[in-house]
């Protein structure tokens, strides 16, 4: 059999064993939303385990960003869920060596950070969404009757990890942390 | 019109998209390697901390790996058709291939060089950056500002227990007691918590001078830490320069029952410690960082440098067949173009790359088709016009009377024509190419021909004539002959021509018509005074007679007898001699030669006659067209020579025969007369048939003359001669042939 050279490259890309993934990735261990009076107010604990990697990389002081991202969509069943509003969180954890303390920043609105004796502390905090809310402007129409839903997904920012890192990054699966995106009813609260 | 309107702008977009074309072809190659060029400028920038290609690194990476799995797609098509052409073994692709390598080669080794050493010496140099030494330095610094540090916390964990207890043994109010102990320890702020985490009251620096602030409250899980009863001590940075100390201690109070309380202590560093703990942090988390990130920056700088040298290698290597092939394109439109003027295909005009010695070459190679083209047009039309002329020489030869034979300068026959051929009666297609002396051996009767020709060539004048007698079967024959020697190259020999031309017959002619004249002068000049000599003796016998004595009368009577007699003989010969000069009057017949001969010889032998006659008659002998008296005349004469002849022989024999000769020229009938008397001198051979040669003593010395006289009449032939034996012999040869007959009768008529 006549096997073209591009081809041989590809089939052997293939068979290459598909690399493994050393600790589990990042979930969503429990979600709820609910809407009232135009405020959509969120609670969620995300599980953001680490690996050895990553570990390493923090202690070398390399901060490691964590994207949150909390959407409100309307339930379509016809059709794709339209988006009615998204919002990004960034946190951001570091090591600080001095005081070897965690800092986790983005946590609250103006506060620079705050510091955890331990990197499970800071984890456990950059995880989690306490009474989150967004306010929804006029301009968003919310039915009554309509099933609205939460679109969740934590993962590890690449882009935010020093420049020559990234390319590393993309191609190891260590560094490649997300949830994905994980759905929640939400629940109206009626006035 | 409108044809010619909407011709123009068609050639003109013909013109458009070759150019577009033209351009495009090396436009992508072009275009590709400006912009890689560019994206990989941009990632260099950005492999060296720039902050403007920083954020762009991934997206640059993606595309310049990109860009060269597209060059690398395009250069491996490239090749893959080249391969295909060399297989297919197209011309010019050998070259292009070896070109190309070639090429490759050049490029490929010193950039790989460069790679390896450059990746060597850069991985080198990181490692060289990161001293242990520095290091251990970084260490102890940290190392330092912590002790510094817990020894700061120390003191502020024993405060604040201090404080606890106080605060549990006062009596006063708590925000008094708070402020009395926060003034008393000189700390920044004190803030008691309730079980729950709520504040009791809280005494701050700022709060004092006037200022409202709220108090700090600690994380969460070191309140629980707090509440379950433990000390927390601990540092934490503040804001982006501050480091501030905070002590939680539980305050247990002393009744029973009563709830637990927590005490936070916050105490900021002093600015300067700060300061210098900040820069201790800052330089150790960026060396630890830099050391850190020195595999990666590794990585990256192995990544931009291979991706560079696999991009220059592989535009190279683009290169290299573009610039292979553009340098082969006119090679193998030469080679082509050669191999068609090798075919004979001179039309090959090749496009004329510009401006260097290729195109020079390739011009010249035009410029030598079109002139090959032209030269062959002309020596076509040469060739032509030279056929035309052999053509018609060849015409002119062959309808030529005359022999014509050509002569290298070696002596080879070259050329004859057809009379040459019929004069000489031998086949000279078969001696073509060869010497005279082997003709002679091939054609042995061409011998005194051939040798006498030989001496003639051999004295080589430029033009000469001479006559060449040919003893032969059919008689004497006479040649006239006229040689020229032909003009040869660079001032040699040519060779010769020679054109002859058989007289025999002319000769005889003009031999025959002198006779023919001397007879008839003579004839007139002496029969003229015959009758009057005549009359004069008659006339003086009947006078003269009767007055004569007896004696003289008889003398008279005899001497005028003599002279009547010999007058009347005169005037026999002279009117022979009118008879042989007058032009033949032939009453043509079907004649039975064989019945003729044996009429005539019959008459012979009835008289006196002691000659044997020998009769050898063909019985299947053709009927000829011919005079019968003539040819009677003829058969008489030759007996009677025979017989006059044999008259001192024993024995006297004849021979008579007859038969049928087929020659290539036509069918003859022959009759052949022997005798074996004494033959013939050799010095009358020469002139038997010309009138008054004779070897008797009586007869006219006509005989044989009317014989050849009659023969020729009748378009045959005669010859004589000398038998080996002794005896003569004669032949005479008839055209038995219709046509000749009617021929003869024609020309007769």
């Amino acid at each position: 059999m006549h096997i073209r050279p591009l081809g041989a490259v590809l089939l052997a890309l293939a068979l290459l064993p598909a690399p493994r993934a050393d600790a589990a990735n990042f979930s969503v261990k429990a979600a709820e939303a609910y809407l009232n009076d135009r405020v959509l107010h969120v609670n969620a604990r995300f599980d953001l385990p680490v690996n050895p990697r990553i570990v390493e990389a923090l202690s070398k002081g390399i901060p490691i960003d964590v994207v949150i991202d909390v959407n409100m969509a309307k339930h379509r069943w016809w059709w794709r869920n339209r988006v009615i509003t998204d919002h990004v969180l960034h946190r951001r954890i570091q090591f600080h060596a001095l005081s070897r303390q965690y800092l986790v920043s983005g946590l609250r609105e103006n506060d620079p950070s705050e510091s955890f004796g331990s990197l499970s502390q800071a984890l456990e905090h950059a995880g989690t969404l306490d009474e989150f809310e967004i306010i929804l402007t006029a301009k968003k129409e919310i039915e009554a009757d309509a099933r609205y839903l939460l679109v969740l997904r934590a993962r590890l920012d690449i882009e935010a990890l020093p420049m020559l890192m990234r390319p590393l990054a993309y191609a190891t699966p260590s560094w490649r942390r997300s949830t994905g995106w994980t759905e929640w009813p939400i629940e109206q609260v009626q006035p | 019109m409108a044809e010619v309107r909407s011709a123009k702008p068609s050639v003109n977009e013909a013109s458009f998209t070759g150019r577009f074309f033209r351009v495009t072809r090396v436009s992508p190659l072009a275009v590709l390697s400006v912009l890689l060029a560019i994206s990989l400028g941009m990632m260099s920038a950005a492999t060296q901390n720039s902050a403007l290609f920083g954020d762009l690194y991934s997206l640059l990476l993606v595309l310049n790996i990109l860009g060269v799995v597209l060059l690398l797609t395009l250069i491996l098509l490239s090749v893959s058709k080249l391969v295909r052409q060399f297989r297919a073994r197209v011309m010019g692709s050998r070259l292009t291939l070896r070109l190309f390598g070639l090429f490759v080669l050049l490029s490929v080794v010193p950039v790989a060089v460069v790679y390896l050493f450059s990746v060597q010496a850069f991985n080198r140099g990181i490692d060289n950056w990161f001293d242990v030494r520095i290091e251990q330095a970084l260490d102890s610094a940290l190392a330092l500002g912590r002790t510094a540090l817990d020894t700061t916390k120390e003191d502020l964990t024993r405060k604040a227990r201090d404080m606890a207890a106080e605060l549990d043994n006062s009596t006063r109010g708590l925000l008094p007691t708070l402020n009395a102990l926060r003034e008393q320890h000189g700390v920044f702020e004190l803030t008691l918590f309730n079980q729950d985490g709520k504040v009791v009251s809280s005494s701050t620096q700022g709060a004092v001078r006037g200022k409202s602030v709220i108090p700090d409250r600690p994380g969460e899980t070191v309140f629980t830490q707090a509440r379950r009863g433990e000390v927390y001590a601990g540092i934490e940075p503040l804001g982006d320069s501050g480091l501030q100390l905070r002590v939680l201690v539980p305050v247990i109070p002393r009744s029973v029952g009563a709830p637990m309380r927590v005490l936070q202590v916050l105490e900021p560093l002093p600015e300067r410690y700060a300061r210098l703990g900040q820069n201790v942090q800052a330089a150790f988390a960026e060396y630890e960082k830099l050391f850190y990130l020195r595999g990666p920056l590794k990585f990256g700088f192995t990544l931009t440098l291979s991706l560079v040298a696999l991009s220059t290698l592989l535009l190279a290597v683009w290169a290299a067949i573009y610039a292979a092939r553009k340098l082969v394109t006119p090679i193998r439109d030469l080679a082509e173009g050669t191999r068609a003027v090798a075919r004979g295909d001179y039309s090959q005009q090749l496009p004329v790359p510009v401006g260097d010695e290729l195109g020079i070459l390739v011009q010249s190679f035009n410029v030598m088709t079109r002139r090959i083209r032209r030269a062959q047009g002309e020596i076509t039309r040469g060739q032509r016009e030279a056929e035309i002329q052999r053509t018609y020489l060849e015409t002119v030869l062959t309808h030529l009377s005359s022999g014509v034979l050509s002569f290298d300068p070696r002596g080879h026959l070259r050329t004859h024509n057809a009379a040459a051929h019929q004069i000489l009666g031998v086949d000279l297609l078969s001696g073509e190419g060869k010497t005279l002396a082997r003709l002679v051996e091939m054609h042995p009767g061409l011998a005194p021909f051939g040798v006498a020709l030989r001496e003639l060539l051999r004295k080589a004048q430029t033009e000469w004539q001479a006559e060449i007698t040919l003893p032969g079967g059919a008689g004497r024959r006479v040649l006239m002959v006229r040689g020229t020697r032909l003009p040869g190259l660079h001032g040699r020999t040519g060779g010769h021509v020679v054109v002859f031309d058989d007289i025999t017959a002319l000769i005889q002619a003009q031999r025959d018509a002198a006779w023919g004249e001397v007879a008839r002068r003579l004839a007139h000049e002496i029969k003229n005074p015959l009758t009057p000599i005549q009359l004069s003796a008659e006339r003086i016998r009947h006078k003269c007679m009767d007055g004569l004595p007896e004696r003289e009368r008889a003398t008279l009577d005899r001497a005028t007898h003599t002279i009547v007699q010999q007058v009347e003989a005169m005037k026999a010969m002279v009117n022979a001699f009118s008879e042989y000069a007058r032009p033949a009057q032939l009453h043509i017949q079907s004649v039975n030669l064989n019945q003729l001969v044996q009429d005539v010889v019959e008459l012979y032998k009835g008289r006196t006659n002691p000659v044997r006659y020998q009769l050898n008659l063909d019985a299947a002998l053709p009927v000829l067209q011919a005079d019968p008296g003539q040819l009677r005349q003829v058969l008489h004469n030759l007996l009677l020579n025979a017989t006059d002849a044999l008259a001192a022989t024993d024995n006297p024999t004849m021979e008579i025969a007859t038969r049928t000769v087929d020659e290539p020229h036509g069918r003859f009938v022959e009759l052949y007369v022997r005798d074996n008397g004494p033959g013939f001198a050799p010095s009358v051979l020469d002139h038997l048939f010309e009138p008054y040669v004779t070897t008797k003593d009586k007869g006219t010395g006509l005989g044989l003359a009317i014989v050849k006289k009659v023969v020729e009449e009748h378009n045959g032939t005669l010859w004589a001669g000398t038998l080996k034996d002794g005896g003569a012999a004669f032949t005479i040869r008839l055209p038995a042939d219709v046509a000749r007959a009617a021929l003869a009768r024609g020309k007769n008529a």
